[in-house]
């Protein structure tokens, strides 16, 4: 509960020592199974079988743990890789996770059945109801699937955000449920309380984590600033502006290019929290989102009733202006992609010379091109807008256009937000030029979860 | 990429730390003598005889090497049998004098013969008690007189034939174990610990 109003930003030394916990704590992990293993459990190759899961599922589980924490939204940790970031590793170690405990599941009933010399069918079901919590590790199992299969690509395309969350909040207990079967039964733990106690404290580190930041702190800044609904704002075709006010939000911390995950207190969005970006800097009494309607909650934001309570957790973010080092900075924003943008602008300093890149498929697709007029009017020349509109072939976004727009794009720090392509052609541009790629910045996830 | 080796470094920190300070006790045909607390009445004598006395004991040579010392008082015994396990028996002193009487030592030359009975271990899910049966200095039979029971039949069931297998097979306490069961393994281990002391083998 920071009041501090000034941003700190980590220098990466406190990821490095996050790192270097991980990755003792994997170690730790794997010994915990190799520590306490015998002749026996090599012995035949059953038993090795029955081994190999084992070790299966301690790494699976800590791999699954570990994607906890990296969402727990810690701030250190927030602040020195960024949100869009860490939920990219989330989604890349979350299969391995599920694959690994998958296989401990195929193969400790293989192990078993092999040793019992009986078949897997009845073996699967001694396995279940001879050992502790069983039923609830199997169901945790469960959960854990739904929450894989939901978040596949093509699935994951074709529900809406709600159901996705839902479903991907059952992961918490997933993982609780199948605690005590592990501790109960595997033979790392049982007699050997030194482990117990590792695991166990890792669990309540991670739940105690996920308690204060993702869930403690949220509410008490939520009820402290008393955020509500102030207005909305029709900016455009299936554009919308929601305008809250509350109190003393200066003390949020927050800053033009970062995002909070929104809940509005309503009928039809209690239950789901969505990230946006601020689309212009926090003010004392004023925060403002804009969001183009794509998603079923998107469009419903335009309904909303003015006085609206609304919880927020964040901000969140490393989009910030405070990591540029140059003097010069190239901010591209691609359709809605703009809002982040259009925040960031305010809080460069006096003296930082910025061009702004606004590209859209059509004219009126500019979402907030009044504004960012009126800011380059009131800019005394540091700040320019290029606009480039019409379909991706006639601009090709690569390093001889973007050069020839701004001269000293070699000599910039870029930040981009947008869809997929844009960045990967842009981030493609700044390698060329041989921009550094600590000055290539580029925001996905607050710009707007539901566009892919 | 850094923070790759970083994570890596760590692992491997960590996996050797622990690995240095406990190694896993792959070599040793013992693997119940790791010490399991729960097992109250002799998690300490098991955790010794697995590190000093095991592999020096060899059953064939046992019997006509002390033809006298199991006819003499029982305390006698721990100084009486060196080769084989000094400090399971030295712990026992006060469980032999109801158990020695049982042995029908008729055979002086051949070894100890008759029934013994180990010591109940209390483990997780139960209680385990071992009963041999020598003849001539010779493990032919054990059997569990106690073994968890209820819920937790899997483990007897699954166990029990195969320890006594491994017991007979061993001629001592010297025996794997069996994986899966690691409880009733670990109980049935610590009970024939002292069922072989009491029949001086």
């Amino acid at each position: 509960m920071s009041n501090t109003p000034a941003i700190k930003y980590s220098s990466g030394k406190g990821v490095d020592w996050a790192a270097l916990i991980a990755g003792l704590g994997l170690g730790l992990t794997v010994a915990m199974q190799v520590t306490s293993m015998s002749r026996a459990d090599i012995s035949s190759v059953y038993a090795a079988i029955t081994s190999f899961s084992r070790l299966c599922a301690l790494v699976g589980t800590y791999f699954a743990v570990l994607g906890i924490f990296l969402v727990a939204r810690i701030p250190i940790i927030e602040r020195g890789v960024g949100h869009d970031r860490l939920v990219t590793w989330h989604r890349k170690l979350a299969p391995y996770s599920l694959f690994l405990i998958g296989f401990h599941v195929f193969f400790v009933i293989l192990g078993y059945a092999g040793q019992d010399q009986i078949p897997l069918y009845k073996e699967m079901w001694n396995v279940l109801h001879k050992f502790y919590w069983m039923w609830a590790g199997l169901g945790g199992f469960v959960l854990m699937i739904l929450a894989g299969v939901t978040s596949y690509k093509k699935a994951r395309a074709k529900m809406s955000y709600e159901t996705w969350w839902i479903i991907h909040i059952y992961t918490y207990s997933a993982i609780a449920l199948s605690f005590m079967h592990q501790v109960l039964n595997g033979s790392m733990f049982v007699g050997h309380p030194l482990a117990r106690l590792y695991w166990t404290a890792l669990y309540v580190l991670m739940g105690a984590s996920v308690l204060y930041w993702r869930i403690g702190l949220p509410l008490v800044r939520s009820l402290r600033h008393n955020l509500k609904v102030d207005r909305v704002v029709i900016e455009g075709p299936d554009v919308v502006s929601v305008i809250m006010r509350g109190r003393k939000l200066h003390k949020l911390a927050a800053q033009g290019g970062q995002f909070f995950s929104w809940r509005f207190l309503e009928k039809g969005h209690l239950l789901v929290a969505h990230p946006y970006s601020l689309s212009a800097a926090p003010t004392e009494h004023f925060v403002r989102i804009t969001v183009k309607g794509l998603g079923d909650h998107s469009r419903s934001l335009a309904l909303l009733h003015a006085g609206t309570r609304v919880f927020v957790e964040g901000p969140y973010g490393a989009f910030t202006a405070g990591r540029a080092s140059s003097p010069h900075v190239v901010l591209v924003g691609g359709g809605v992609g703009i809002t982040p943008i259009r925040a960031i602008i305010e809080e460069f300093k006096n003296g930082v010379q910025m061009d702004v890149i606004y590209r859209a498929s059509r004219e009126e697709d500019l979402v907030l091109r009044e504004e960012i007029d009126y800011l380059v009017a009131n800019s005394d020349g540091t700040m320019r807008v290029h606009y480039l509109v019409g379909p991706r072939k006639n601009h090709p976004m690569d390093a001889e256009s973007l050069t020839k727009l701004v001269p000293s794009f070699a000599d910039s720090d870029i930040y981009i937000c947008g869809p997929g392509p844009l960045v990967e052609s842009v981030r493609k541009a700044a390698k060329d030029v041989g921009v550094p790629t600590d000055k290539f910045h580029d925001e996905a996830f607050g710009y707007h979860t539901e566009i892919k | 990429m850094r923070r790759a080796l970083i994570i890596a470094g760590g692992t491997i920190g960590g996996l050797g730390a622990v690995l240095t300070i406990t190694p896993p006790n792959l070599s040793s045909t013992t693997s119940l003598a790791g010490g399991i607390p729960q097992a109250s009445p002799s998690s300490t004598p098991s955790a010794t005889p697995s590190a000093s006395g095991k592999p020096t004991k060899k059953p064939t040579t046992k019997p006509n090497g002390k033809p006298t010392s199991n006819p003499t008082p029982t305390a006698t015994q721990p100084s009486g049998k060196p080769t084989s396990n000094p400090t399971p028996t030295a712990t026992q002193p006060s469980g032999k004098p109801t158990s020695n009487p049982t042995p029908t030592a008729t055979q002086p030359s051949g070894g100890a013969s008759g029934s013994f009975t180990g010591d109940p271990v209390s483990i997780r899910y139960g209680t385990v008690q071992v009963k041999i049966t020598v003849q001539n200095g010779k493990i032919t039979d054990a059997q569990a007189l106690q073994a968890p029971t209820g819920s937790n039949d899997r483990y007897t069931q699954m166990a029990v034939p195969k320890l006594r297998e491994q017991t007979i097979a061993a001629q001592s306490a010297n025996i794997q174990g069996v994986s899966g069961a690691s409880f009733t393994s670990y109980g049935w281990y610590t009970s024939l610990v002292s069922a072989v002391a009491k029949a001086g083998l």
